[in-house]
């Protein structure tokens, strides 16, 4: 039986609701394992029992009583003040038609009354300057504010991004990025690795939002035995950044690349090693450090 | 809005506001963050209503449009720190799978885990969808899906377990306002 326990009880825990084509072998290795396991087919008992108990108390959220009559109230309100926009703005346009004609009022009566319309036009013309310049510094703000993430989905976006295949094992060719955007330096500062990567950095949108978050170089060490994929973000785009400057493994479930991860300065380094392993690279930053 | 979108905005309600304000309470934690929730999604779907294409898809879009406002709300809101969420299971840890999971708890749980967990959980376990529904509506990759299920469940198994194990007055319960749970 080559899996182990752990491995088994990962693998079935998360395809127990879906089997999948690509999981579908090692599937029938788990299955197989599980019937000849004592230990693993009880924990794995347990876990159906505990998903069916949580499915349960997940649904157990008491729904205000008038929460609907009030939802299709605000919904009815909503379109009415659309409609009663339109209706208000022609009340005001036939009410300033009135003013206009009534001659009968007394001599001041005019003047007082284009006085306040004046006021109201120009409170008005405030205003919505005051609203126009409220939006596009909120486009601004909205632009230039950072995204924060944390390290496991930085990790998971990278592996997204830089393999080409479902299973996330075959790496992209770093130069099919797009050049980097130079949203933020990116330049390596380590000094360690200003030799080891390609003076190139191309860009990874890690977010699904416009613009870069990580510039990715790729990388050489030992003529070529340690290769791979070293990944510079800006240290407050993440919630969580990896220790300061020890490098240490970035372990996320079901992402077959290997990282590393680690803090310098303002940048944070993400190492994805392609060729070697990663106690190569750690042994080899080690000596060179 | 025409007579016909009136009426086939107010069966949407009809059908799926229960649903939406349970998703929108087990993401925010809050009754009232779930209604406001509920009901800026309402209010957008009825805007858009020309883009919903089938009724069928009404609770995938509806969805999303939630998904997106708690987004926008609750971006600044810090989640537990990583190292916390990643430790690593004890396989052989014992469930108490007899006693079934208090609900606020589950709340307490739920509130401690990152939002980018807590949706595929919530819409894995309320709505019983599959993992490609799941990256679909959440607009994710389906094997994202499935490691953030796999680790959030793990952290639930856990943190479940040991809030059993106490006794309820030695809880420390983070619910921001918990009066919506049965």
């Amino acid at each position: 039986m080559s899996m182990d326990c752990r491995t088994v009880r990962e693998l079935l825990d998360a395809s127990r609701e879906e089997r999948q084509d690509w999981l579908s072998v090692e599937l029938r290795e788990a299955a197989d394992h599980v019937d000849a396991c004592d230990s693993c087919s009880e924990v794995l008992a347990q876990w159906n029992l505990f998903d069916r108990q949580l499915r349960s108390a997940m649904s157990q959220v008491a729904v205000p009583q008038d929460l609907k009559q009030r939802l299709l109230a605000a919904c009815q309100a909503e379109s009415a003040t659309g409609n009663s926009s339109a209706a208000s703005s022609s009340t005001k346009d036939s009410s300033s038609t009135v003013t206009t004609d009534n001659s009968n009022t007394p001599t001041d009566a005019p003047s007082r009354r284009q006085e306040t319309g004046r006021n109201t036009r120009r409170w008005m013309l405030l205003a919505s300057a005051a609203s126009v310049l409220a939006v596009i510094g909120f486009w601004f703000w909205a632009q230039n504010s950072p995204t924060t993430m944390t390290l496991e989905s930085v990790s998971l976006a990278l592996a997204d991004g830089l393999t080409s295949d479902s299973s996330r094992t075959v790496p992209r060719d770093v130069a099919s990025l797009a050049p980097f955007d130079g949203h933020f330096d990116a330049h390596v500062h380590d000094l360690l690795w200003v030799d080891a990567v390609t003076p190139e950095a191309r860009g990874l949108d890690l977010d699904g939002q416009p613009g870069h978050e990580a510039a990715v170089y790729q990388f050489r060490l030992q003529h070529g035995r340690i290769a791979g994929m070293l990944v510079v973000l800006p240290k407050g785009t993440l919630i969580d950044p990896p220790q300061i400057d020890t490098p240490s493994r970035t372990n996320v479930r079901y992402n077959p690349m290997q990282q590393v991860s680690w803090t310098r300065g303002e940048q944070v380094y993400v190492c994805v090693v392609t060729r070697g392993t990663i106690d190569d690279l750690l042994s080899q930053m080690n000596r060179l450090s | 809005m025409s007579d016909g979108q009136h009426i086939a905005v107010t069966a949407l309600i009809e059908e799926h506001y229960e649903f939406l304000y349970r998703f929108a309470y087990r993401l925010s934690g809050s009754s009232a963050d779930a209604e406001d929730l509920t009901q800026q999604t309402f209010l957008q779907a009825q805007q858009k209503f020309d883009q919903l294409r089938s009724p069928e898809l009404a609770r995938g879009w509806l969805i999303t449009i939630l998904k997106n406002f708690f987004r926008r709300s609750f971006r600044t809101q810090r989640p537990a720190p990583f190292s916390s969420f990643t430790d690593e299971i004890d396989p052989e840890a014992p469930l108490e799978p007899e006693q079934p999971i208090d609900s606020e708890d589950l709340q307490t749980a739920l509130n401690e885990i990152p939002p980018e967990f807590r949706e595929p959980l919530t819409l894995f376990y309320l709505n019983d969808l599959s993992y490609n529904q799941i990256a679909e509506m959440l607009e994710i990759p389906p094997g994202t899906v499935m490691s953030r299920l796999a680790r959030g469940k793990d952290y639930l198994r856990r943190r479940l377990t040991r809030l059993l194990a106490t006794p309820p007055n030695g809880r420390t319960s983070n619910l921001p306002h918990s009066d919506g749970i049965e």
